[in-house]
């Protein structure tokens, strides 16, 4: 028996080392964390693309040959990492080549914050800072549902991406908008989106970041057609 | 060999099998498996990507290898010689595999929020062999005691 209580009590503590190991050597993202204080500073995004390459929605030429669609939610730390990693790599390797477009759609799912971050981007839209304050909100993550993207931590990352928060004020209550990104997300679940982020490249359709080999044989295959 | 033996070994099995599958699809042996064709639990990829699913440059599903085929390996062996430190070893593996598993699914549920079906029944494999392994020990506790 005592043989039994040992070989219980080390697996407990084999276990619970492990997870804290899982814990202590989880790459969290290098990039330094916005303060949730009131002293709030939103940092800047990591990819600041070149004049008239972000319109509208989207990056890229207009009449890219491919367009890759995503569907996102701001609160989603993958869609963060996709912000902030992925579309960067896509960005040098085929936007600025006016050989892609990426279209950003919103599946807001994960909490309140994310419905609200998401209008606050259409407000932003509608003064052509749609790309502004979007890839801001990505450099600007903390947590879900914490308060990273609370009215006011949303104002100030609207402020910094030069929006007009005069009109953006008004804007942000407009029903209409809400409902906008409403039918967006009541869309993506008619698609069969599940999870964020979801890339959507002609009849291809898979949630999660790709490996990027994966994602570039996709695109070269697309531009071949 | 007990019914709890045969149970842990058919899930440790199972969970081997499971791991070795994850752990395929995550160096690209295997094509990806689940997506939205598994409703809720289709997030597979975006926990798959996330970063809790390796500790520094090791997978996860590497360790859940590992450590499915020891409660394996010890409960084949507790079960066909009835070795002490066999059953040692499948109740430490088992309660530190089940402790593991517990964090990684509330990782899944609080910090990723979304599911992945595969990870889960590769979990419930952990935790039947844990329990497996908890009622071979108490019966052989009966038993000596006795």
């Amino acid at each position: 028996m005592e043989m039994i209580r040992r070989a219980a009590l080390m697996g407990l503590v084999v276990g619970v080392v492990g997870v804290v190991i899982l814990f202590l050597s989880n790459p969290f993202d290098s990039k330094p964390t916005p303060s949730m204080t009131g002293d709030f500073t939103p940092l800047a995004p990591t990819l600041i693309p070149a004049d008239g390459i972000a319109t509208d929605h989207g990056l890229g030429a207009a009449d890219a040959p491919v367009v890759l669609t995503v569907w996102t939610d701001y609160q989603c730390p993958i869609c963060g990492a996709w912000a902030n990693g992925t579309e960067p790599a896509l960005y040098e390797r085929y936007v600025t080549e006016g050989k892609l477009r990426i279209e950003h759609r919103h599946y807001s799912f994960i909490g309140e914050e994310s419905f609200a971050a998401a209008v606050g981007v259409e407000c932003a839209a509608k003064q052509n800072l749609f790309w502004a304050l979007h890839s801001r909100l990505y450099a600007n993550q903390s947590g879900e549902n914490q308060g990273a993207f609370s009215a006011e931590r949303l104002r100030k990352i609207a402020d910094s991406a030069g929006v007009d928060l005069a009109a953006w004020d008004t804007c942000i209550t407009d029903p209409a908008v809400r409902a906008g990104v409403e039918a967006d997300a009541e869309e993506a679940k008619k698609l069969g989106i599940t999870g964020t982020p979801t890339l959507v490249l002609g009849d291809w359709m898979d949630s999660g970041i790709p490996a990027s080999d994966d994602l570039y044989a996709r695109i070269d295959a697309a531009l071949k057609k | 060999m007990s019914r709890a033996h045969r149970i842990g070994i058919t899930f440790s099995a199972v969970g081997v099998l499971i791991s070795a599958f994850i752990l395929g699809e995550k160096i690209g042996i295997f094509p990806e498996v689940c997506g939205p064709a598994w409703g809720p639990f289709g997030g597979c990829k975006t926990v798959e990507a996330s970063q809790w699913s390796s500790i520094g440059p090791i997978p996860i599903a590497a360790i859940g290898l590992i450590g499915s085929l020891v409660l394996l390996v010890a409960a084949y062996v507790h079960g066909r010689t009835k070795r002490e430190e066999a059953l040692m070893l499948w109740l430490l593996a088992g309660i530190a595999g089940s402790a593991i598993e517990v964090a990684l699914i509330l990782i899944q549920a609080l910090f990723i929020g979304e599911w992945c079906g595969k990870c889960l029944l590769y979990g419930a494999t952990v935790l039947i062999g844990a329990a497996a392994a908890i009622s071979a020990s108490l019966a052989y506790a009966r038993s000596t005691r006795a």
